[in-house]
């Protein structure tokens, strides 16, 4: 694993959107969705990103797909930048780079046919041809775990499971290298949402996907992923290996959101960790430590502008108290 | 979808009875009494009273009633008071004229209304849709006999181009055929009196698809909008469509019930008579006509439109509704039924 291939990287990456209030609108504010975040995806790894309503890690997975255009900051992509190309061109890495969205009730086009919207992306991305798609919507069709005999129906006639399984298929009908799953379970039943990650995880294999997964609990992500990002507030506060991140979080947020996994045993008491106050509002961002606010420690670089900091092996931390502890301990 | 197509036409039974009942009450209680329009004010008692007797005005209304359906039923909507021929005939010869606006009118409005819908909804806030949106305001709120004279001022008055009125130079009324002119012409092969007909047309047409074309504008960039807000639309942009195939393919088509709705509503109330349209360009059609007929009391030939213009409003209804089931995938009318 020391030697693994970059598919993805993000660099300095940021997205504002500009929100316009006043009677005629004349005050421009800059609502900083995501600022500022480099992060590499390895080839082949499941990628975990989680963090609460209103961070800014759906608008990242928007940017990477190519929903959004970024405001500053670079997609490099097998090397191409795609924040730099056209949209014309950028329509090309559409076959690379799928998504598949958090509600399968509304992100299936309710006029289409199962075929239809399987079919449409070979079609306009011409990956393939002719009667080769029709035998590739049979077969991605069994991939998911649904009868190719349900391939003339209409989204309206399946249940919320196996409509993200449709829209599972509709992602690698062209043969993606990189998957984005954008809370891809939570709007589905318990019991489904394990079939789903099962589904997940298998086809991974089959068809040597890459995945970033896009989640709001750290429940939710353990279960697939290699390593796990924690996003805070449009930037990206931690990132270790999935075992570093359980056993051993360093950023006082990482270690709130470990604490507030539920554990299956009721006569252990584990101390949870309650945040105080909201998240606060992404129009003008705290400056110095984004998480000052909220933080449960006393520590002297609350004035600080925290930028991400390689601490031991492939574990980066945006926070020097936690760097200084990690070093003195070691 | 048999079953509910039957269903739906039991429906007109209790609709039309209803229209009848009101619209020979309101006739009979509120319009002046037609004896004296027809025999003039200097007639005598005596023989206002022999005509309405000869009418069967003196009879309790609701015998009248009664001998007025089951004329009706028998085909005969009765005798028009002031030109002695028979309503059915009298309609059918105006209903060509109508019909003939209102199509032109219509497609007029659909087409512009969809085209400058769509590209508001996609350019929204743009000085474009803007500038869209005013002009549909305009166009809502424009008196129709206005915007009538208007355009005659400017275009039959100043420019010359077109006529001001009627619907084709008498001389090359086209004799006998359907009375569709633009039918009858073109059979006949006269490109003379087609072009001649539609110079007449255009101008009522623009008038009359003024209004329509403001509603069915704004009809069509709010259910656009709506549409391209939805989470598929994300999806068929993450697919990597165009945004011309996702703006067609996926919005418009998601889009189009609401526009098909209303373009049927308007299609209907466009039918049931332009009065003010067809009053200002003087187009012999069941508009000007009824308005005439108002005027004076002819009690037959009032019934007579109001129960056709509903007829065809609740049939325009059905129409919209079976093309739903056409449309959406989701529509099923049999299994309703069933």
């Amino acid at each position: 694993m020391s030697e693994r291939e970059v598919l993805l990287e993000l660099k300095d990456l940021c997205k504002y959107f500009p929100v316009r209030s006043g009677l005629f609108k004349q005050h421009l504010n800059l609502l900083k969705a995501v600022d500022d975040v480099s992060l590499q995806i390895y080839r082949g790894e499941a990628f975990g990103l989680v963090g609460e309503s209103g961070c800014g890690k759906t608008t990242l997975g928007k940017m990477i797909a190519g929903l959004y255009h970024p405001t500053r900051g670079s997609i490099f992509f097998q090397g191409t930048d795609l924040a730099a190309l056209k949209d014309n061109q950028r329509r090309h890495f559409c076959r690379d780079i799928q998504m598949i969205f958090q509600d399968p009730y509304s992100s299936l086009n309710p006029r289409m046919t199962i075929e239809e919207i399987i079919s449409e992306p070979m079609i306009v991305n011409k990956t393939h041809k002719g009667a080769e798609i029709g035998k590739r919507v049979d077969h991605l069709l069994n991939c998911v775990g649904l009868a190719s005999a349900y391939k003339n129906r209409y989204p309206h006639e399946f249940s919320g499971g196996q409509r993200q399984r449709i829209g599972i298929a509709r992602a690698l009908a062209v043969n993606p290298k990189l998957i984005i799953c954008d809370e891809a379970v939570s709007a589905l039943d318990v019991s489904i949402q394990a079939q789903i990650l099962n589904l997940l995880s298998d086809l991974k294999d089959e068809f040597k996907l890459t995945y970033l997964f896009i989640a709001h609990g750290l429940a939710a992500v353990k279960h697939i992923s290699d390593r796990i990002g924690v996003m805070y507030l449009g930037s990206i506060v931690e990132v270790a290996p999935k075992a570093a991140i359980y056993d051993a979080p360093l950023h006082p947020y990482t270690r709130a959101l470990i604490s507030a996994i539920p554990i299956m045993d009721p006569h252990k008491r584990k101390q949870r960790i309650l945040l105080q106050g909201d998240l606060p509002s992404p129009i003008d961002p705290p400056s110095g430590c984004r998480f000052a606010g909220r933080c449960f420690e006393r520590c002297p670089y609350a004035e600080q502008a925290q930028v991400l900091h390689p601490c031991g092996s492939n574990h980066l931390v945006a926070c020097s108290a936690a760097l200084e502890r990690a070093h003195s301990a070691a | 979808m048999l079953l509910y197509f039957i269903k739906r036409v039991l429906m007109l039974i209790p609709v039309l009875f209803f229209v009848s009942v009101l619209v020979f009450l309101i006739m009979r209680v509120f319009s002046p009494d037609p004896a004296t329009i027809v025999l003039g004010q200097h007639t005598t008692l005596e023989k206002a009273n022999a005509w309405r007797e000869q009418m069967g005005l003196n009879e309790p209304i609701i015998q009248q009633y009664l001998d007025y359906m089951y004329n009706v039923l028998h085909g005969d909507f009765g005798v028009s008071y002031f030109t002695n021929t028979p309503v059915t005939t009298e309609l059918l010869s105006r209903l060509p004229a109508t019909i003939e606006l209102s199509v032109i009118a219509i497609i007029i409005a659909s087409i512009v209304g969809v085209f400058f819908g769509i590209i508001s909804a996609v350019k929204k806030n743009s000085l474009i849709d803007n500038f869209t949106m005013t002009t549909a305001l305009i166009g809502v709120s424009m008196p129709v006999f206005w915007l009538g004279m208007l355009l005659i001022i400017l275009f039959s008055g100043y420019l010359h181009l077109v006529p001001s009125g009627g619907r084709i130079d008498a001389l090359m009324r086209p004799l006998g055929g359907t009375g569709f002119y633009f039918y009858d012409t073109l059979v006949i092969g006269d490109y003379e009196a087609f072009f001649n007909a539609l110079q007449h047309a255009i101008l009522p047409a623009i008038t009359l698809a003024g209004y329509s074309m403001a509603i069915i504008t704004r009809m069509t960039r709010s259910s656009m909008l709506d549409v391209l807000h939805q989470d598929y639309i994300r999806t068929a942009k993450a697919k990597g469509l165009s945004s011309y195939r996702v703006i067609f393919k996926h919005a418009f088509r998601n889009a189009l019930l609401p526009i098909i709705t209303v373009i049927g509503l308007q299609f209907g109330s466009l039918l049931s008579g332009a009065v003010l349209t067809e009053t200002v360009f003087a187009w012999p059609g069941i508009g000007a006509y009824s308005v005439q007929c108002i005027l004076r009391s002819d009690f037959p030939v009032i019934q007579g439109v109001v129960l056709i213009v509903a007829f065809i409003f609740v049939m325009m209804n059905l129409l919209v509704d079976l093309l739903y089931a056409a449309l959406d995938p989701r529509v099923k009318y049999a299994q309703e039924s069933a």
